[in-house]
């Protein structure tokens, strides 16, 4: 790329950490299956597990859990949702929220073909005390984010859970914790979930590899099949240089969490000053008291979104409006219109996230450069717009 | 944050996925230029046939297409959704006119409102002073302004569809492949392994899949039961429609039994009948253009002689040209004569017939003075 970019994105994906960088470049070439007998296979399958020592340890994980190694996130989300299907379960009902990724909302849309019913909560009702009257003794599985991608939001997901544990004893309860890992403390035990989904690429790992962490093997079906990989939870050859870049970046995460925590707190104020002070009417859309340190989702009046992420773009800075899609034009975020924005109003915001690492002076520069570009938008809107 | 800021400034490249896009934005970026190479979706292909029905342009593949194309000159890509715009004013006016016995010419109000309108627009908002198309047409700066050429491809010259561009306008917008033959166009693709210089070219309508009438009814067009008659009121047959008739047209009317061929002379969208007769009907010494646009640098106060182009395919014939009330035009044939289709544009030429003066819309016989100061918007003159 010729082009130099900061990456303001990093909740759609995290620059890989130079550790990861260092060693996939270190790789000697030689093949990867870690179920072979010879000499290939006993190296591959000593990466992997050393992975899943570290992914272990960055979790608090104790001996009886079971990491899955994935594709990623959207696969280990699906394997999760699909053992209502595939278990002898309570019954085919299931509930998540409004909030959460694709990966669980358009899966539970593809299981009402098997006939699994599945309700859906508000971010409003979650905060009342009886939204947990939608669940019942037929729930097989309820699905709940720790963080949200687009707000920053921290559900109290150990709360959440008890209720709904409360409720619905036999139901399988699943947590993505995509976004919360690598940039607040998680541990899977306080959480007590049965799965929790984890994200390489957004913590700095290659992209195309994740993990389903289980509680207990016995309450994982496997979803993908054909193989004894994974100890027969998940067919096929393991993508080791995706788990070896997975395992370094949950080390790195783990020896510097607070660190990056509070550089990222410094960088997102920053940058929340520099926005609030130059450009009128500049308002987060989502404030709350819990949420993760780096993101920032901002409404900013009388500028397209979908405009002012190109206009940076042209200027080398990376931000979002609403999810990417490579089918060709943008959809607006479900999240901010479950959380009852306007669409007027989601159609002029934008989210930053940040990393937790960038040049000196990056951040002041980034800033200055969104604001730039947000008064040349301001100025060819008005008036123009139809 | 600086990137190569390349001398020439930021051009906004409207691509297509096809050969004359691609090499529009190859030729702006090795002239200098930092070229941004755009796509606008006009129509969502999904919503209307799905992948069975394949429209000439908008497929997802289209896209693929240009953002290839732009991967491989290593410049930026985005994907704009102007779908709402395209409907509100392509397409609507396109039924609409079909409705009211006129045969639109779409491409002239998308260049208007969409390709030149809204892309500017967007231009603007990046920072970019000019725009450009793969349109064969070129635009010269002389001393006195701009002027709207011909391309030098007598056969791609699409220079009757830009007719509405105003000076602002030319002085913002780039033509880089006006100046090549299609051939040479195709050529320099395939020298830079461009990948779509060998892609068939698109025909016809970009939104239309299959015939117009089917699309119309689609789009609710009311299928109108009417009479077929000459002009002095013989029926002869009976139309379901006359949105799915042209002036001019000679097959397909489902009437027989007359000696010589019979063509379509006119369309009457208030008793709702198509009159048809010998080819001699056709034949016109005037006819009268409203909606009339002059590229900015001469614009009449006396009749003078042009060169009148009266559809896409029509080489152009002399005519003078007079300014009336309502500040519709009187075209006069000096010669030759050509049938008119009211709802096509005619585009006037210098007598040269080299560059654009100016052009308007061709109205029904009579239209002009039932519609006097009828409710024309006000960027027309």
């Amino acid at each position: 790329m010729n082009k130099q970019m900061i990456n303001l994105d990093a909740n759609a994906s995290h620059s890989p950490l130079p550790e990861v960088l260092q060693a996939v470049r270190g790789w000697d070439g030689s093949s990867l299956n870690p179920s072979s007998v010879h000499a290939y296979g006993q190296r591959s399958r000593a990466i992997v597990e050393q992975a899943r020592d570290s992914l272990a340890a960055l979790l608090g994980l104790k001996r009886h859990e079971t990491i899955v190694f994935t594709s990623g996130a959207t696969e280990a989300n699906n394997a999760a949702l699909w053992q209502v299907v595939l278990r002898d379960g309570p019954g085919l009902a299931m509930a998540t929220t409004a909030i959460e990724h694709p990966s669980v909302l358009e899966t539970a849309n593809q299981l009402a073909h098997f006939g699994v019913e599945t309700t859906v909560i508000s971010p409003q009702a979650l905060e009342t005390d009886q939204w947990q009257e939608c669940l019942s003794d037929q729930t097989a599985l309820f699905s709940v984010m720790l963080a949200n991608n687009e707000t920053g939001q921290i559900l109290p997901v150990p709360g959440i859970v008890r209720k709904a544990r409360s409720r619905s004893p036999n139901s399988l309860v699943h947590c993505d914790a995509v976004q919360a890992i690598g940039k607040v403390e998680v541990s899977f035990e306080d959480l007590d979930a049965d799965f929790m989904t984890v994200s390489g690429h957004k913590i700095g790992a290659l992209p195309g590899i994740g993990a389903l962490i289980t509680r207990e093997e016995r309450l994982l079906k496997p979803f993908l099949r054909g193989g004894a990989q994974e100890s027969g939870f998940r067919a096929g050859t393991e993508n080791v240089l995706g788990i070896l870049s997975l395992g370094i970046a949950a080390q790195v995460m783990d020896a510097s969490l607070d660190d990056r925590r509070l550089k990222m707190e410094a960088y997102r104020q920053c940058l929340w000053e520099g926005l609030h002070k130059a450009v009128d009417g500049i308002e987060l859309n989502w404030d709350g008291p819990s949420r993760l340190p780096n993101t920032l989702n901002v409404h900013i009046p009388g500028v397209i979104a979908d405009d002012l992420v190109i206009a940076l773009d042209l200027d080398g800075v990376a931000v979002s409006s609403g999810p990417a899609c490579s089918a060709g034009k943008p959809e607006p975020s479900h999240v901010l219109l479950a959380l009852g924005v306007a669409p007027e109003r989601v159609r002029e915001s934008v989210r930053i996230s940040l990393e937790a690492s960038y040049p000196e002076g990056a951040i002041e520069k980034a800033a200055a450069c969104i604001v730039s570009c947000i008064h040349r938008l301001r100025v060819v809107n008005r008036g123009k717009r139809t | 944050m600086e990137h190569d800021k390349n001398e020439k400034g930021r051009v906004l490249v409207a691509m297509s996925g096809g050969v004359d896009s691609s090499v529009a934005a190859l030729l702006l970026k090795q002239a200098g230029f930092e070229a941004i190479g755009i796509s606008l979706q006009v129509w969502d292909y999904r919503q209307h046939g799905g992948c069975l029905s394949r429209a000439s342009c908008c497929a997802p593949t289209d896209f693929q297409d240009a953002r290839k194309v732009a991967a491989s000159l290593n410049i930026p890509y985005y994907l704009f959704d102007f779908e709402n715009i395209f409907h509100e004013k392509v397409i609507l006016p396109f039924v609409r006119d079909y409705q009211n016995g006129r045969t639109p010419n779409p491409c002239i109000d998308c260049n208007q409102y969409v390709k030149f309108g809204e892309l500017r627009n967007r231009a603007e908002a990046f920072g970019a002073p000019v725009v450009a198309t793969g349109h064969y047409a070129r635009i010269e700066k002389r001393a006195d302004g701009f002027h709207l050429l011909r391309g030098i491809d007598d056969s791609k010259d699409q220079s009757y569809f830009l007719y509405a561009l105003t000076q602002t306008e030319l002085g913002q917008t780039l033509f880089p492949v006006g100046t090549y033959s299609k051939a040479q166009v195709r050529e320099i693709a395939r020298e830079h392994g461009l990948g779509t210089s060998e892609k068939p070219e698109s025909q016809d309508i970009c939104f239309v899949s299959g015939s117009v009438g089917e699309f119309l009814h689609r789009q609710g067009a009311s299928q109108r039961v009417g009479r077929i008659v000459t002009h002095d009121g013989i029926e002869l047959g009976e139309h379901d429609g006359i949105h799915n008739f042209t002036v001019g047209q000679r097959k397909g009317l489902g009437v027989g039994g007359s000696s010589e061929p019979l063509y379509v002379i006119a369309l009457d969208p208030v008793d709702n009948r198509v009159i048809v007769g010998p080819r001699s009907q056709l034949e016109r010494s005037t006819f009268e253009v409203d909606r009339v646009n002059w590229c900015g640098l001469f614009v009449p106060d006396a009749p003078f002689e042009c060169m009148v182009q009266v559809r896409y395919r029509h080489r152009g014939v002399r005519a003078r040209v007079t300014r009336l009330k309502n500040a519709t035009l009187l075209v006069e044939y000096i010669e030759a004569w050509s049938p008119v289709s009211p709802g096509q544009a005619a585009v006037f030429y210098d007598l040269a017939n080299l560059e654009v003066l100016g052009g308007g819309r061709i109205l029904r016989d009579n239209e002009a003075a039932a519609t006097a100061g009828g409710s024309v918007e006000s960027h027309w003159d």
